[in-house]
């Protein structure tokens, strides 16, 4: 590949919306056999986010798109495409997330599709995004819009695992939780960069069907309705739900998906890093390495096998939200961004692994500037725009 | 607060994912006529486990040292006839 001539695709802007409720490892005592002590020490999982009916997949998703949009100071109409990678955990099958999202944020001029690729769901819809890019540069979409340098993706991940977590099940209850997030990508306007101005070098996708059946889901599910957190009681469901869930909801091998897991977090993580010419070892030009938030024993054991001290493998995500899946990766970019942990010119290698089963890694120089603003999303305000997206949602939803 | 990454306290979970790590990727990952070297250290993990398998965090764990057990004992039956 002639460097010289690839596009500065980047990372414009970045957003992610936690839901407001936490099921904390003392809640889980009280729903199954299982303590603190062992949750944290096999797993790094303090709290979980969990959503309440109106943080369905499609709000959450869509104020982490708005939120994105702001922080890139880009309108939803300038959006080209969006894609959400996710795992279908909404209400509905068809149409996708990113439709409803789309309609949503009012990016009437964007296309829109689901990526279905696990975990891995977010970088999935990145390189659709830098493809949609491409396409449209290279007049794959007419020569009226050939050599098109502002077009603008929104790569975006959402789900609620909740809606299809079986919460007798103790390997994976413990883990699975609810958010989404994600990045508008583009080419900066001052796109005379330089070389460590660059943005996205590589990214990597791959996945290994043969083995999918360690992590499934039957589809049918919604919500759960939440009678408490914060207290020994958790999520409560009905007998009937609890069966159906037992026979239907999420299940995960997790011997296999450990064993893939680490494998796979390490050879995708250094074949990107080769390939951008980058290098793992060297210390004063770090690697962020800003990984899928699964469980805090397998980052530590991916980081020892990388060589790479704990501290450049990012895990505040997965300590204090759990696994939320494909935006996991995402919320822990966001949550670096808005703690001043990134800043113009450093190195970044975002990776992932999940169902399918799925890899994939994207690395890139950072081009943004420092970020300025407020730490943390306004409860508050996020109360109020989660109404009034739900409200339009409800509004948006067939009359049967 | 999680002291992964960090010099902790061994307890059962800290001992059987170090266990764990060993017979899952690194057993697996060597070529098969090497496999057989691997099972004393194999056996010296389960006695660990076995060890520090009491009190409550063996009565939370139970299943997952049983199905980790399981899975020595059939590695050594396999290779050690």
């Amino acid at each position: 590949m002639d460097e010289e001539k690839q596009l500065p695709i980047s990372i414009l802007g970045v957003g992610s919306c936690i839901p407001s409720m936490r099921l904390t490892n003392k809640d889980l005592e009280g729903m199954v056999d299982t303590s603190d002590e062992w949750i944290t020490k096999r797993t790094g999982i303090k709290e979980r986010s969990i959503s309440t009916k109106k943080e369905n997949v499609y709000v959450l998703t869509a104020l982490a798109a708005k939120r994105a949009l702001d922080d890139a100071g880009i309108k939803a109409e300038e959006i080209d495409a969006i894609y959400v990678g996710t795992n279908y955990t909404g209400k509905y099958a068809v149409p996708g997330v990113s439709h409803i999202v789309q309609h949503l944020i009012g990016a009437k001029n964007a296309s829109a599709s689901d990526v279905g690729a696990g975990c891995s769901g977010g970088l999935y819809a990145m390189e659709n995004g830098i493809g949609k890019i491409l396409n449209i540069y290279y007049g794959f979409e007419g020569k009226k819009n050939k050599g098109r340098t502002d077009t603008k993706v929104l790569a975006l991940a959402g789900d609620t695992l909740s809606a299809i977590t079986n919460y007798k099940d103790r390997d994976t209850c413990v883990l699975l939780a609810d958010a989404a997030a994600g990045i508008v990508l583009g080419i900066p306007k001052n796109n005379e960069t330089q070389e460590n101005e660059k943005g996205i070098y590589t990214i990597h996708t791959r996945s290994q069907g043969e083995d999918g059946h360690a992590i499934s889901y039957k589809t049918g599910f919604e919500l759960p309705i939440i009678t408490q957190t914060g207290t020994e009681k958790g999520i409560k469901l009905s007998h009937k739900e609890s069966l159906q869930r037992k026979e239907r909801a999420f299940r995960m091998d997790g011997n296999e998906v450990f064993k893939f897991a680490v494998r796979a977090l390490e050879k995708i993580t250094r074949e990107c890093v080769d390939s951008s010419k980058l290098r793992l070892e060297d210390v004063k030009d770090a690697i962020k390495i800003i990984p899928h938030q699964a469980n805090l024993v397998i980052l530590d054991k991916a980081a020892k096998r990388l060589g790479i001290p704990m501290e450049h493998m990012y895990h505040h995500g997965i300590v204090n939200y759990g696994n939320s899946s494909a935006a996991s990766l995402f919320v822990e970019l966001d949550y670096i961004y808005r703690n001043r942990e990134l800043e113009k010119g450093d190195l970044f290698c975002l990776s992932a692994f999940g169902a399918g089963l799925t890899y994939a890694a994207a690395c890139g120089r950072w081009t943004k500037e420092k970020y300025k603003g407020e730490k943390e999303y306004n409860k508050t305000q996020q109360k109020r725009e989660v109404n009034s997206l739900f409200k339009k949602f409800q509004e948006w939803e067939p009359k049967s | 607060m999680v002291e992964i990454g960090k010099e902790e306290k061994e307890n059962l979970a800290t001992v059987l994912n170090k266990a764990e790590e060993r017979l899952l990727i690194e057993f697996e990952k060597l070529p098969e006529e090497e496999k057989f070297v691997m099972i004393e250290i194999l056996q010296e993990d389960m006695k660990r486990v076995e060890r520090y398998n009491t009190g409550k965090l063996a009565e939370v764990g139970k299943d997952e040292v049983n199905n980790y057990f399981n899975k020595v004992i059939s590695l050594i039956e396999q290779y050690q006839g």
